[in-house]
């Protein structure tokens, strides 16, 4: 086909350019334009990301041919700023802190732009509508239409008494949030390198088979295509942990799980390396796949490592148990079984995947080995990437360096090296040319590392009082095809069950299987998320048996600050019953539960979680964290750091810590993060660590620097260093406001005196956590705390849930940054709901042989784009009132811990909780779709009066999918 | 991004250029409204055309007249955007406007079109999926895939040897239920056909449409003051979620709640929109009461027989179209009591 001559009018500007009919407007803005602000989420009309403005109306550019919209006025997120002033839209998102990674922020705020022009006064559930196409994965939505209510209250004032729109310049939300709001931010995917190739990654159809052949030679002779890859180039063996090294970069021997990579190639465009690798041919023997926890715990199917340690699927095995536990259940006075299903579901985060990698070939034509390769990657561990990638590439570490440009969202999904960096890589190794892979969607749920489907038998003794005698808990959890991080998982689950509650004795088991899926990891909460639902439903169940409110039973039993757990967890900081105190009184608890009309509910639970794990992955003894600060002779500050932000914010909350040592405005610093060649090391941006473990590290290096800086004032200033402080851009006596230095001067001063002004600080955890063995997985310096009450109603004819309120209260030490702690409750709230009531990722089951014989394969994931996998919207988003509780941590820099995790555990329980307040129904397993809730409505019908006290989880109910 | 394959792109500026380009070429040929079903079929390999006839330059197909006497004419070009915010619609057909407005997002109804609507395809879990994972899944009769196995059966209902795919327009119910018809010119001429005769009950290929031929204006007839509609939807979120059922409701009422002229259509469950004529029997020359409500919502549910295709089971389908009859039924009783 020919390329066309078209014109094309954007930002005002007349392009005109030659593209062929099938390009979209998205590949001409990002590709030819450069326009790269409009963002690929989905590519099929999904997500919303890809907004922009056709005469004004927002429209979808992945699904609009460039041909199409010839002559119309069109407006990208880079044309909305006028100039070097904002549109009051984007100030409006950067004053309410309506933004998090911002990648679905340029189509989220077109769309907003486009519902203000349209009218002069809009009602929230009008943005909520006007921004309904518009998924955002990060704030949960109430920041995004505060902001554009905002706008248009504003909007509304000027035109009936002209008022002033002017913005508060205080402390900036982010310090890339401009770059956000215009798009300018540069993500993975907008990197475009000269000569740069496209790769894309062939996969495996079938859930369980043995690779017998390859044959990659068509593809080669495909003209257009530079290089080819296969499993046993790289046959390195990795994996995150290092007791579970059993994936390699492509498979080798056998294929794992439809989705699982085979082969990649590296193409001139993506067309082309479409084409080429589906000219692959790949021979299979199919092998029995194993797609149930039943199953996997079969000893007569074959086992999907045959080199694991179990005779059977089982991965992983855990039993622990703390003080007496017989003892503890012969004391009780009530005892209460229940059994639990949590469903598999996803990141889901809007950025998908991306890979760019360059290598520069040394002069040594012998070995590709000396030659230095550069690896951007929108990950969450550029370090564990540049080890693993170093590793399995056979080039040594100091040849490598890996970049995080911005993140998309994370939420646990980017957090270990996955195929893509290892082929971009290898096949800009082997092309001599850089190499981009970017995960369609579709992709980016085969590779999956998300939440771990969950089958959970709990048990519980207690007084007649309700306090807890003792807990017996066990767990299967499906851990699909690889370990990721499943051993962790494992521990997890069970370590962190009792938390936030006191419990004199404690027994845990639990198995990780494997199974013919996408692996199972971290996502978001990793692994609490599941016990926490189980322990807080039979928690109220438990209540109402002994006749004691939920709030009650829960209060009597928590955990008291400066504590031990039964299980050697350390706690410091504890706000616990402080949250439990705001979210009861906010709610008109007293007044509601069990009062409401019948359909309209209210629920309770409460959770805690680690602020970074005390343990590394591997066990060196090695800082977890380290910056570099450097104070500039015109007093800017550079800090390099480790920490990756992903979109949480972390290059803030480290510029805040640095801002609030040295006693300047935020402004004044630059952060350079996440570059392993410029920046020190940080394990990565998970587990909740970052604020408290970077933070501690820059905090550290940002002393020293404030020591020196007074030390040089004290002489200047005449007075003692002690007496000396810093704030508003001086240093000056503490008790003698007029006696100061500028912190330019100072600056100078000190460096005259000690040379340049840079220092390096580092953090370690302190030795925690117990003795046993798996006494690794828990311990963490600090913990956060967090209480939801949720009320909603049930439409008992659809079984359809609306989420009417979620008041919640967390304990984050110290709010650094409040908007952002509160964008990250938001958003844990509305991940939650999502997990609660839409999320689960379902896979074809085998069914019975047709006329001809043939049969539907198993396995196949069903719910792999953002269509089937429900991702809640703005109108699933409802009214949450955040409580920020500070107990000002004693070892969290100034005093804070985690915001980014906690805050989503304890949101299923609430809902379920609430569900059997509207109704009557008590649930079992999540999540509680509009069918099962019917079905158990029900069965309470007909059963209610026979109910006994032990509940088990009914055969029809979704069972691993 | 997902690459689409090569193909041609004209964009004729009159029905007739329109007539003669789909007249000129052959099998290859797709005609492009709004493109937001037809492009993610296009990326996914459901369909490769050689060349797309764009109608977004035909003015005569964006044409919208409306009279109290006449009724409505909807180009076929409209947006549902325009239908959703058209004044005209929300005071004469306000369920119309509501219909077009439960569609998809507001970008996508700023680009989808009426004509696209009616005309966009059947949808299924096994065959809305990308070109790799259609053929890991071996094929179906939808979805056929050179050279593979399981061509001749349907995922979703195996041992019927027939597509199941599910009607998935949120107008077409509605419509039908009004007594819409559709104008369509092809290079052999123009014709109307009432919109029920557009669809026939095959998923794999499920348009009455002959060779070339396209929709070009909707016609919708003028409302009596007796007359109430409603439209109902059921979807898993508020917003982007295709109808897992839907359904379109037309009767006229006696000032004494007698029904008259009753038509119930129920779309999303089978390959075509599901007019349940036995509902209208037990509902004709009937006051409308609880007790009559029930049991008609019962029929029509009892009617329906949907596939696994789409979502959530067919006995929660089932089910969920009697009470969104029910509530239908209801809502038209209660506007009824009020405009009287």
């Amino acid at each position: 086909m020919q390329r066309r001559l078209i014109s094309l009018i954007i930002n005002g500007q007349h392009h005109q350019l030659a593209v062929e009919p099938q390009w979209t407007l998205a590949q001409v803005l990002r590709e030819q334009l450069r326009l790269t602000g409009t963002k690929i989420g989905c590519d099929t009309g999904d997500c919303g990301a890809c907004t922009v403005l056709v005469n004004g109306k927002p429209v979808l550019s992945c699904l609009t041919l460039a041909g199409t919209v010839e002559g119309d006025d069109m407006k990208t997120i880079e044309g909305l700023a006028d100039g070097r002033h904002l549109h009051p839209l984007q100030e409006s998102f950067l004053e309410h802190g309506a933004l998090q990674c911002g990648y679905c922020t340029p189509g989220m705020i077109l769309a907003a732009s486009s519902a203000l022009d349209q009218s002069n006064s809009l009602s929230a559930e009008t943005i909520r509508e006007q921004l309904s196409g518009n998924l955002c994965r990060c704030t949960g939505y109430q920041k995004i239409i505060a902001a554009t209510q905002a706008v248009s209250d504003r909007n509304e004032q000027q035109t009936s008494r002209s008022g002033n729109a002017a913005v508060s310049a205080t402390e900036p939300f982010r310090i890339d949030g401009v770059e956000q709001v215009t798009g300018t931010a540069t993500f993975t995917d907008d990197l475009m390198l000269p000569r740069m190739l496209y790769g894309k990654i062939l996969r495996s159809p079938h859930p369980h088979a043995r690779i017998l052949s390859i044959d990659t030679s068509k593809a080669e002779q495909l003209t257009g295509v530079l290089a080819v890859m296969t499993g046993p180039e790289l046959p390195t063996k990795h994996g995150i942990l290092p007791s579970s090294q059993d994936e390699t970069a492509l498979s080798i021997d056998k294929v794992r799980y439809v989705g699982d990579p085979v082969a990649a190639v590296a193409a001139l465009d993506e067309l082309t390396a479409e084409k080429a690798i589906q000219l692959i041919e790949v021979r299979y023997e199919l092998l029995p796949p194993i797609l149930t926890i039943e199953d996997a715990l079969r000893t007569d199917l074959p086992k999907i490592h045959p080199e694991a340690n179990y005779e059977n699927n089982v991965a992983k095995h855990v039993e622990l148990e703390f003080g007496d536990v017989a003892k503890g259940f012969a004391e009780a006075e009530y005892v209460r079984e229940d059994e639990f299903f949590y469903s598999a579901n996803t990141h889901a985060m809007m950025e998908p995947h991306c890979a760019v990698a360059s290598f520069e070939p040394s002069a040594n034509k012998e070995s590709y080995r000396d030659g230095h390769l550069t690896l951007w990657s929108a990950t969450q561990t550029p370090h564990y990437v540049h080890r693993t990638v170093a590793r399995v590439l056979e080039i040594p570490s100091s040849h490598v360096r890996v970049i995080k440009p911005h993140v998309g969202g994370g939420f646990g999904g980017k957090s270990e090296p996955l195929a893509l960096e290892f082929c971009a890589a290898w096949l800009s190794i082997k092309a001599g040319r850089p190499v981009k892979i970017t995960y369609t969607r579709e992709e980016v749920f085969s590779s999956h590392r998300g939440r771990h489907a969950t089958k959970m038998w709990v048990k519980t003794g207690v007084k007649k009082n309700g306090a807890i005698t003792a807990i017996q808990y066990k767990a299967w959890l499906e851990g699909g095809a690889y370990g990721s991080y499943g051993v962790v998982t494992s521990y997890y689950t069970g370590q962190l069950l009792t938390m936030p509650y006191k419990v004199p004795c404690y027994k845990f088991e639990s198995h990780r299987l494997y199974t013919n899926k996408p692996p199972a990891g971290p996502k978001r909460g990793h692994g609490a998320p599941q016990p926490r639902f189980a322990f807080e439903v039979h928690l109220d169940r438990i209540a109402e048996a002994l006749g004691i409110d939920p709030v009650d039973i829960r209060l009597r039993n928590l955990v008291e600050p400066n504590s031990l757990t039964v299980n050697a967890l350390r706690i410091t900081s504890c706000g616990i019953r402080e949250c439990i105190g705001k979210v009861v009184e906010a709610s008109g608890w007293r007044e509601k539960r069990g009062k409401l009309p019948r359909g309209r509910g209210i629920g309770i639970a409460a959770s805690a979680y680690i602020s970074g794990a005390a343990k590394e992955i591997y066990w060196l003894g090695l800082p977890h964290s380290a910056g570099v600060v450097t104070i500039n002779r015109g007093g800017g500050v550079t800090v390099f750091t480790g920490a990756s932000d992903i979109g949480q914010g972390s290059s803030t909350a480290i510029a805040r810590i640095v801002a609030e040592t040295l006693g300047i405005h935020i402004h004044n610093i630059r952060i350079y993060e996440a570059d392993t060649d410029l920046t020190p090391v940080d394990l990565g941006s998970y587990s909740s660590r970052v604020t408290f473990m970077a933070g501690n590290a820059i905090l550290d290096a940002a002393r020293v620097l404030r020591e020196k800086l007074f030390a040089a004032a004290a002489e200047k200033l005449g007075a003692p260093a002690q007496s000396l402080t810093a704030k508003d851009g001086k240093v000056f006596v503490a008790d003698d406001h007029s006696k100061f230095i500028t912190f330019v001067d100072a600056a100078r001063v000190a460096e005259a005196k000690h040379g340049v002004l840079s220092a390096v600080g580092s953090y370690s955890p302190p030795p925690l956590g117990g003795t046993y063995k798996g006494a690794g997985a828990g311990p963490s310096p600090s913990y956060s705390f967090t209480a939801h009450v949720v009320e909603l109603e049930v439409d008992e004819q659809s079984g359809q849930i609306t989420i009417h309120n979620v008041w919640s209260a967390h304990d984050c030490g110290k709010a650094l940054n409040p908007r952002m702690v509160e964008g990250q409750i938001e958003g844990c709230v509305s991940m939650g709901i999502g997990e609660a009531l839409h999320e689960s990722l379902s896979f074809t089951t085998s069914k019975g042989k047709s006329p001809d014989g043939s049969v539907t394969p198993a396995g196949l994931p069903q719910s792999s784009s953002l269509l089937h996998y429900k991702i809640p919207t703005a109108l699933e988003c409802p009214k949450i009132q955040t409580f920020i509780v500070e107990t000002m941590d004693p070892e969290g820099p100034l005093g804070a811990k985690e915001a980014g995790e906690g805050p989503l555990l304890a949101v299923a329980p609430a809902i379920a909780n609430a569900i059997y307040d509207a109704t009557g129904a008590g649930v079992n397993a999540i999540p509680v779709t509009p069918e099962y809730l019917l079905r158990l409505l029900e069965r309470q019908q007909h059963s209610r009066s026979q109910e006994d006290s032990s509940h088990k989880v009914e055969e029809e109910e979704p069972a691993v999918r | 991004m997902i690459p689409m394959p090569k193909f041609e792109l004209s964009s004729p500026g009159t029905l007739a250029e329109v007539v003669a380009a789909t007249a000129r070429a052959n099998g290859g040929v797709s005609i492009l409204a709004g493109g937001t079903d037809l492009i993610v079929h296009v990326k996914h390999g459901l369909r490769k055309p050689e060349h797309l006839v764009w109608l977004g330059k035909v003015t005569e197909l964006r044409t919208f007249s409306f009279s109290p006497e006449l009724g409505l004419r909807i180009g076929a070009m409209c947006t549902l955007d325009e239908i959703a915010t058209s004044p005209a619609l929300r005071q004469y057909y306000p369920e119309i406007a509501e219909a077009a407005r439960s569609v998809a997002s507001p970008a996508i109804r700023n680009r989808a079109t009426v004509g696209g609507n009616l005309c966009q395809d059947t949808r299924c879990f096994y065959y809305n999926q990308s070109e790799s994972w259609r053929s890991a899944l071996g094929g179906c009769i939808k979805g056929e895939l050179p050279s593979a196995a399981n061509n001749s059966i349907c995922h979703a209902t195996p041992g019927l040897a027939k597509c199941a795919a599910a009607f998935c327009s949120d107008l077409a119910p509605l419509l039908i239920a009004l007594g819409a018809s559709v104008n369509l010119l092809n290079q052999n001429g123009a014709r109307t056909i009432g919109l029920a005769e557009l669809y026939r009950d095959d998923g794999a290929n499920h348009l009455a449409l002959k060779s070339g031929e396209v929709i070009t204006e909707v016609l919708i007839p003028a409302t009596q003051p007796n007359q109430f509609t409603a439209f109902r939807k059921l979807r898993d979120r508020r917003a982007i979620d295709f109808a897992l059922v839907n359904v379109g409701l037309n009767v006229a009422l006696d000032s004494d709640l007698i029904c008259r002229n009753v038509k119930i259509v129920i779309g999303a469950v089978q390959s075509v929109p599901v007019e349940v004529q036995t509902v209208g029997a037990i509902l004709k020359d009937q006051r409308l009461t609880t007790e009559l409500i029930h049991r008609a919502a019962e029929e029509a549910a009892s009617v329906v027989t949907p596939v696994p295709n789409v979502g959530a089971t067919v006995g929660y389908r089932k089910r969920m179209a009697r009470v969104l009859v029910e509530r239908a039924l209801l809502e038209v009783r209660s506007r009824s009591s009020k405009a009287m």
